[in-house]
């Protein structure tokens, strides 16, 4: 595929833009478009994939100019079109997409229909239209969507792959771009043509051929290897559901896997944050009770507590004063006149009227409560020092309960501190043990699929392995009533030879895909070293997993982000040198590994790269491939066109006239 | 030669064979002129016309 010219209208800040690209006419083949930040250089890369593929990245879905938006009314709709002329094979291509938009009452911007055309002119000059069903088709023949992020990659795309790589994700799809993209296809595509299926290949075509009626046992063989061959299918389909059941199993779990590490840390988290509470609990249950014992404590003193003050006065005084203890203890001025209402004392003698006796018990009444209270002096005195004595107690409980609840609340306030401030801030909320705990249970019932589909498959291997000795011994049986007939014999030696086509094909391809992917990681160290000063170097194993060594120790390193960046850019600008070497070999094997021609457009290469390495991927970019198309900043415009003029076939200028108004000089 | 149940076979005419398929695999996948039983057809013709002499 080659570009050569782009037309975009209202499409977000480019109202009314076209350009052409570098055709590589006399050995030119770079097109350079520089513009300052924010000029929409991004947003244009995007339009590519737009008009590919219908697909953008932007956080607002609606492509339409906001200029245009906002003059439009309701009822009056405008169209965004983006149309993209290139030559892929023999066949030129211009291929339009169309989205109308309208606005409604509340002058939000709707999209309404939309339209997709692709025109096809075939090397006869011959002009048609795709039909709508093949369209999708046709695009992912030009260039398959998953290919084109290889092609069409702006920097945050380079760092999500390089990303993708040190985490080992979608290395099938790095496999499957190796052998797209350096001829490797053309093997698998030779090698599933000629014995992909029992019936649809070329073997299967062979042993569906065979005439039959000339001889009887030949239709029962036949009949018989049939029967064979769909049992293998089946068995097979059925294999291949479950290996695409395991390879989905294994690639959740190991996604999920990675999720629960990355939950490990929030787990510890976790684990203080529930710690903490408990100790928040705690706290708050003594504090409870400390609180508890002081009412308690206090009910039981209430009186004593509020009339203390009272009592202490009172006390006070009552010890500096010197009252008599003539006083019968108990007995009051009661007791003496009951005596004398009696006319008889406790001993017995009679008390009469105006008697000795009586005035003797008389004389009581002077030293007796109430004119005398030596006794309940002495009473209140001591009853007071009981009181004061155990208030006393009751304030050293009620201090040191007060001190208690003032620890606990300190140990609750830094408890809460820690899990607002240092806890929450990285949970955002979420319960780390269900999330464990929901990802473990995936990670269990991935394994138990993987386990199970396992089994199942080594069970339908046997039962193919039954089906295949069956069927082989029916074709030897066949093979010698097959050569008696001259027909048959003519399809048993077509069918032999392309059986060991078959067969060498696939060493081939084995021996070829090494030698791909040994020649892909020379080249990736290659550019690496440049842009490591040597000190790293990629390893590529038999599943595409990249690792990035360090070459002091020889041992696997985690990189930067830089450093993915730098691989990502050596496995693409890598890949790209080597498919283009292939084309241009006069090696037979090499051309055998050829595959189609594709442009290599960047946004803003070389800003991920320091001063020192510009010069170096400025050179080697232009020798990639074909066709290449460099957005880039204008501040590493002149270093660009300096490092490389000699390639530059045309150059274009981002000028922004506005937030919403890109043009292009 | 190779001999495969009794039926010689040139490993020349196989190794031919195989880089004109591997060709005409990467032309299809360049032009997407052709689907896969056209392809297939084409394998057996490619095969047939070189062992035309049997």
């Amino acid at each position: 595929m080659l570009l050569e010219s782009i037309k975009l209208h209202n499409f977000r800040q480019y109202k009314e833009t076209s350009l052409d690209f570098a055709q590589d006419i006399q050995g030119k083949n770079v097109t350079i478009i520089i513009g300052e930040n924010g000029s929409g250089k991004t947003t244009f890369l995007q339009s590519f994939f737009w008009c590919l593929y219908g697909i953008t990245y932007f956080k607002d879905p609606v492509v339409l100019n906001k200029d245009v938006a906002a003059n439009m009314t309701p009822s009056f709709p405008e169209d965004v079109f983006v149309e993209l002329k290139l030559q892929h094979g023999n066949n030129k291509f211009r291929i339009k997409r169309i989205q109308q938009f309208e606005k409604d009452n509340s002058n939000n911007i709707r999209p309404k229909k939309s339209l997709f055309e692709i025109e096809k002119k075939d090397e006869s000059g011959n002009t048609s239209y795709v039909d709508a069903t093949k369209r999708e088709h046709t695009i992912n023949n030009i260039l398959r969507k998953e290919l084109a992020r290889y092609f069409f990659f702006d920097g945050e795309r380079i760092e999500t792959m390089g990303k993708e790589i040190s985490g080992y994700k979608k290395t099938e799809e790095f496999a499957e771009a190796v052998e797209g993209l350096l001829g490797l296809k053309g093997m698998q595509k030779a090698l599933e043509h000629l014995s992909g299926g029992t019936k649809n290949s070329v073997i299967g075509k062979y042993n569906q051929r065979y005439d039959v009626n000339s001889d009887s046992e030949v239709k029962k063989l036949t009949d018989e290897i049939n029967d064979c061959n769909d049992k293998i299918e089946a068995y097979t389909d059925s294999m291949n559901e479950k290996d695409a059941a395991i390879r989905k199993a294994e690639e959740l779990r190991d996604q999920k896997a990675e999720e629960l590490k990355e939950y490990e840390s929030s787990k510890a988290l976790q684990e203080r944050k529930e710690q903490l509470q408990k100790v928040i609990k705690r706290s708050l249950a003594t504090k409870a009770d400390a609180q508890k014992e002081i009412c308690r404590a206090f009910n039981n003193q209430a009186s004593s507590f509020f009339t203390l003050k009272l009592i202490k006065d009172a006390y006070d005084i009552l010890v500096k004063l010197k009252i008599s203890g003539s006083d019968i203890p108990s007995i009051t001025d009661k007791t003496i006149q009951y005596l004398i209402d009696h006319g008889e004392c406790l001993c017995g003698r009679h008390l009469p009227p105006e008697s000795v006796e009586l005035e003797y018990i008389k004389k009581w009444f002077d030293v007796l409560p109430p004119k005398s209270i030596g006794n309940m002096v002495n009473d209140f005195k001591m009853t007071a020092r009981n009181r004061i004595g155990s208030l006393n107690d009751f304030i050293d409980v009620r201090d040191g309960k007060l001190a208690r609840i003032s620890e606990c609340d300190e140990e609750i306030l830094n408890a809460e501190d820690e899990i607002q401030s240092t806890i929450d801030s990285k949970l955002n909320g979420i319960d780390v043990e269900e999330i464990v705990r929901t990802i473990s249970s995936t990670i269990a019932e991935c394994e138990r699929c993987i386990s199970r589909d396992n089994q199942e498959i080594r069970e339908l291997s046997e039962k193919i392995g039954a089906e295949k000795a069956k069927k082989e011994s029916a074709e030897l049986r066949l093979k010698e009533h097959a050569l008696k007939s001259k027909t048959n014999r003519k399809i048993e030696i077509y069918k032999a030879y392309a059986m060991r086509i078959n067969q060498l094909l696939s060493d081939k391809y084995a021996k070829s895909e090494k030698e791909v992917r040994s020649r892909l990681v020379d080249n990736m160290n290659e550019i690496f070293s440049k842009i490591n000063n040597g000190d790293l170097s990629v390893r590529i194993n038999e599943k595409y997993q990249i690792d990035v060594v360090a070459n002091n120790v020889n041992a696997k390193v985690e990189t930067s982000e830089g450093q993915s960046i730098s691989v990502i850019f050596s496995f693409i600008t890598s890949m790209i040198k080597m498919s283009q070497e292939n084309r241009l070999s006069d090696d037979r094997a090499k051309q055998e590994l050829s595959s189609d021609i594709y442009p290599l457009v960047m946004d803003a290469p070389l800003s991920k790269f320091d001063k020192k390495h510009i010069q170096s991927v400025c050179e080697t970019i232009p020798h990639l491939t074909e066709q290449v198309v460099i957005f880039i900043k204008d501040t590493d415009g002149d270093l660009a066109k300096e490092y490389m003029n000699a390639k530059i076939g045309k150059s274009h200028k981002f000028v922004k006239i506005s937030e919403t108004e890109t043009i292009i000089e | 030669m190779y001999q495969k149940n009794d039926i010689e076979i040139d490993e020349k005419k196989v190794d031919a064979l195989m880089s004109s398929i591997i060709m005409m695999e990467n032309l299809n996948l360049r032009t997407h002129a052709k689907s896969d039983s056209q392809m297939i057809a084409d394998i057996q013709d490619k095969i047939e016309e070189e062992l035309q002499c049997y």
